[in-house]
């Protein structure tokens, strides 16, 4: 192999923008509340529905079948409480940063992740709204690169108005980049 | 953009002959057939129930059964010459255009600048003849889109010429279809629709394709394939073996044979199935790979190999996403290492059959010839010279907490019940705590100004070159004792796919990323 000359990486920490320093922003205060209610409904109705099956008087549940059916209803009852109990604590976490060129995403309590998505590399953005979403006038951001549909970024409880600038400053960005 | 490309047709007077509607070369017909027939036998699984069926049918009435056979095949015949027959094309104003379909009639336009790659592919019943059948691979379908499936071999190659300098064309008039960077030097593109010249850069002979398929063992893939018949198969050997004299029960049966013969039988029954495998393997290896030949033209690699049916498969440099030298524990032994160019990578495709014939992968080289290659597709690289650095310690520390350990406290459990099964534990549990040791000391990053750089492995090693400039999205990731003991973990996801660095300091892991993200989004080079 030829010798070619050797350029190694000299880069002072203050030269690069560092993620480190991103500027996070929490997402839309009504979103917490909204999931956490969504998931104690679900929790409530759910155990409604096992209380009802084991004490109404019209099939009586045999003996055999009714610590059964009670410990899959408590065992459901119990997860539904602690998701929404994890989802209380973990949902302040959710965090979103946008610079210049790229837009990042973070996330957890015990194991903190954050994602950082390049514009640049943004192949098309899909702004996603649920009834409920809707109703507390929210939007989840859906971002696609060519990493594939593994790796798609993902932003919930966005204001939607906010959503909606976040898609068109990506949008106006990739325009820049493609006739400016 | 008038000017540039409008000669295309003009510099390739032999593609005028295809501008009026016309079939395929009759030759299809057989490929057609064969197509058909692999369609619905190609899957030997699923219907191994009904073959099964079958069988007994034919030991009843073998007459009945050889009649629907013939009507079947009929049929197959019929159902190819319709679709033959329905089947036409053109080439006209730089698009090419297919009409198909028996009962369901389509109409498909392909302009030239929206084929993204020309696959040829050369059946062993074409050769005589000198026929190619052409597939037309276009961004964004993920169906394969169209294909002529018999051209007499000029026209189809002066086709992909065509179709390929005007793509050249595109590129270098700036028109934003594809980037064009790594694209070294470009001088008279426009005028490129003759044959374009080819630099060959690497051929293997069969002495490389036997030690690729000694290392690479496909056909227990084909063994797991073949499950549903291993009961008949038994059953038929334990029918016919006897009249052969063979008593090969009574090899393995303790009451007739010692200890030490039994063990010999076992062991010159493995070593006779593990000669077999390795054999197939070497057959299919040298089937799908005889004549390899790897070229480079001014902006693609171009793949040709193939014993029977030889393919060319060709990718544009700019989509080359990585390159990978792979050296599993066998090639290691055998010296030898494998070098994939790795473009991007879409687990649906991955699934279609056809998935082999868009990568392009080098077996069996020497190291020397693979830093060789390596260094012609990345000059600027330096992995030979780069000094990797390891990850931490506590990369061990999960594996060993939620499965050796928790697998050594119930082997010692079960030790006082069955000493076997305790032992075995014991020993499982050693044996995968080592292994994620070795892979522990294998594991290796280092950066440099353009490039990153990845070696994993347990025994073997893989070593990624990743031009960092590609990057699609990162995420970095740390649990709270990562989080106290300063570590991080780093994900960079490329078109190819993800690669991991896992507990890396995280000063290191932040200027990684921070630098991972520059280089993307400053460097002005686009992914594909």
């Amino acid at each position: 192999m030829d010798q070619q000359p050797f350029y190694n990486l000299v880069l002072s920490d203050t030269d690069l923008p560092a993620l480190a320093q991103l500027n996070w922003q929490p997402l839309s205060p009504k979103y917490k509340p909204l999931i956490v209610a969504l998931e104690l409904g679900w929790t409530a109705l759910l155990t409604l529905v096992w209380l009802v099956l084991l004490y109404q008087p019209f099939w009586p549940v045999d003996e055999v079948h009714q610590p059964l059916l009670l410990f899959i209803g408590l065992l459901i009852s119990g997860l539904g409480l602690l998701l929404a109990t994890w989802d209380h604590f973990a949902l302040p976490t959710y965090a979103y940063a946008l610079r210049e060129h790229d837009l990042s995403f973070q996330r957890g309590l015990f194991f903190r992740k954050s994602t950082t998505q390049p514009l640049l590399r943004i192949q098309h953005i899909e702004l996603k709204q649920g009834p409920l979403d809707r109703w507390a006038n929210l939007a989840t951001l859906q971002v696609f690169s060519a990493g594939g549909a593994m790796h798609t970024f993902q932003i919930p409880g966005l204001p939607a108005d906010t959503a909606q600038q976040i898609r068109q400053l990506i949008l106006q960005h990739k325009d820049m980049q493609q006739h400016g | 953009m008038a000017e540039p490309h409008t000669s295309v047709s003009e510099a390739t007077p032999a593609l005028d002959s295809l501008s009026q509607w016309q079939r395929v070369s009759p030759i299809a017909l057989l490929y057609l057939a064969l197509r058909l027939f692999k369609a619905i036998f190609g899957n030997v699984s699923y219907l191994a129930p009904v073959l099964i069926v079958f069988y007994q049918g034919i030991q009843r009435q073998p007459r009945a059964f050889l009649l629907g056979v013939l009507v079947l095949l009929l049929l197959l015949v019929v159902v190819a010459l319709l679709r033959y027959w329905a089947f036409r094309f053109r080439i006209i104003d730089e698009t090419v255009e297919i009409r198909s379909g028996v009962l369901r009639k389509a109409q498909l336009n392909l302009p030239f600048n929206r084929i993204q790659n020309v696959r040829l592919q050369q059946p062993l019943y074409y050769r005589p003849t000198g026929h190619l059948c052409v597939h037309l691979d276009t961004a964004g379908s993920k169906v394969q889109e169209a294909q002529l499936a018999a051209l007499p071999e000029h026209l189809a190659q002066q086709l992909q010429h065509a179709i390929y300098a005007k793509r050249q064309a595109l590129a270098s008039a700036g028109q934003p279809l594809e980037s064009i960077d790594d694209i070294a030097t470009r001088t008279e593109p426009a005028v490129a629709a003759t044959e374009p010249t080819e630099t060959l850069l690497c051929r293997r002979d069969i002495g490389d394709l036997v030690l690729y398929g000694i290392s690479n063992n496909r056909v227990i893939l084909a063994l797991g394939l073949l499950a549903p018949f291993y009961r008949p198969l038994v059953d038929m050997l334990n029918e016919k073996l006897p009249v052969l004299g063979l008593d090969i029960s009574g090899w393995f049966n303790p009451a007739q044979q010692s200890w030490f013969g039994v063990g010999l039988a076992v062991l010159a029954t493995a070593m006779f199935f593990m000669l077999l495998i390795t054999l197939g393997s070497i057959a299919l290896s040298v089937i799908s790979y005889y004549q390899f030949r790897l070229y480079r033209t001014q902006d693609r690699y171009i793949r040709r190999s193939g014993l029977f049916t030889r393919h060319e498969i060709s990718m544009t440099l700019s989509r080359l996403q990585w390159v990978k030298l792979q050296q599993d524990w066998l090639d290691k032994l055998l010296g030898r290492c494998n070098l994939h160019y790795e473009q991007m990578f879409s687990p649906l495709e991955a699934m279609q059959q056809n998935a082999g014939h868009s990568k392009i992968m080098v077996p069996a080289l020497h190291p020397d010839a693979a830093a060789q290659l390596l260094y012609e597709a990345y000059p600027q690289q330096q992995l030979a010279k780069m000094a990797l650095k390891g990850v931490n310690w506590r990369y061990l520390i999960p594996s060993a907490l939620f499965v050796s350990l928790p697998l050594l406290v119930i082997s010692l459990l079960l030790i006082r019940t069955s000493v076997w099964i305790g032992s075995f534990g014991m020993l499982l549990s050693a044996v995968v705590q080592i292994l994620l040791w070795l892979r522990w000391r294998k594991f290796g990053y280092a950066l440099d100004t353009e490039f990153l750089y990845i070696r994993q492995g347990v025994i073997g090693a893989d070593y990624y070159c990743v031009p960092l400039h590609k990057l699609q999205q990162l995420t970095l990731s740390q649990h709270w004792f990562m989080r106290r003991a300063q570590l991080q973990h780093l994900r960079c996801v490329y078109a190819a796919g993800a690669l991991n660095i896992p507990y890396m300091p995280q000063a290191d892991a932040q200027k990684l990323a921070d630098y991972a993200l520059y280089q993307a989004q400053a460097s002005g080079k686009g992914w594909m």
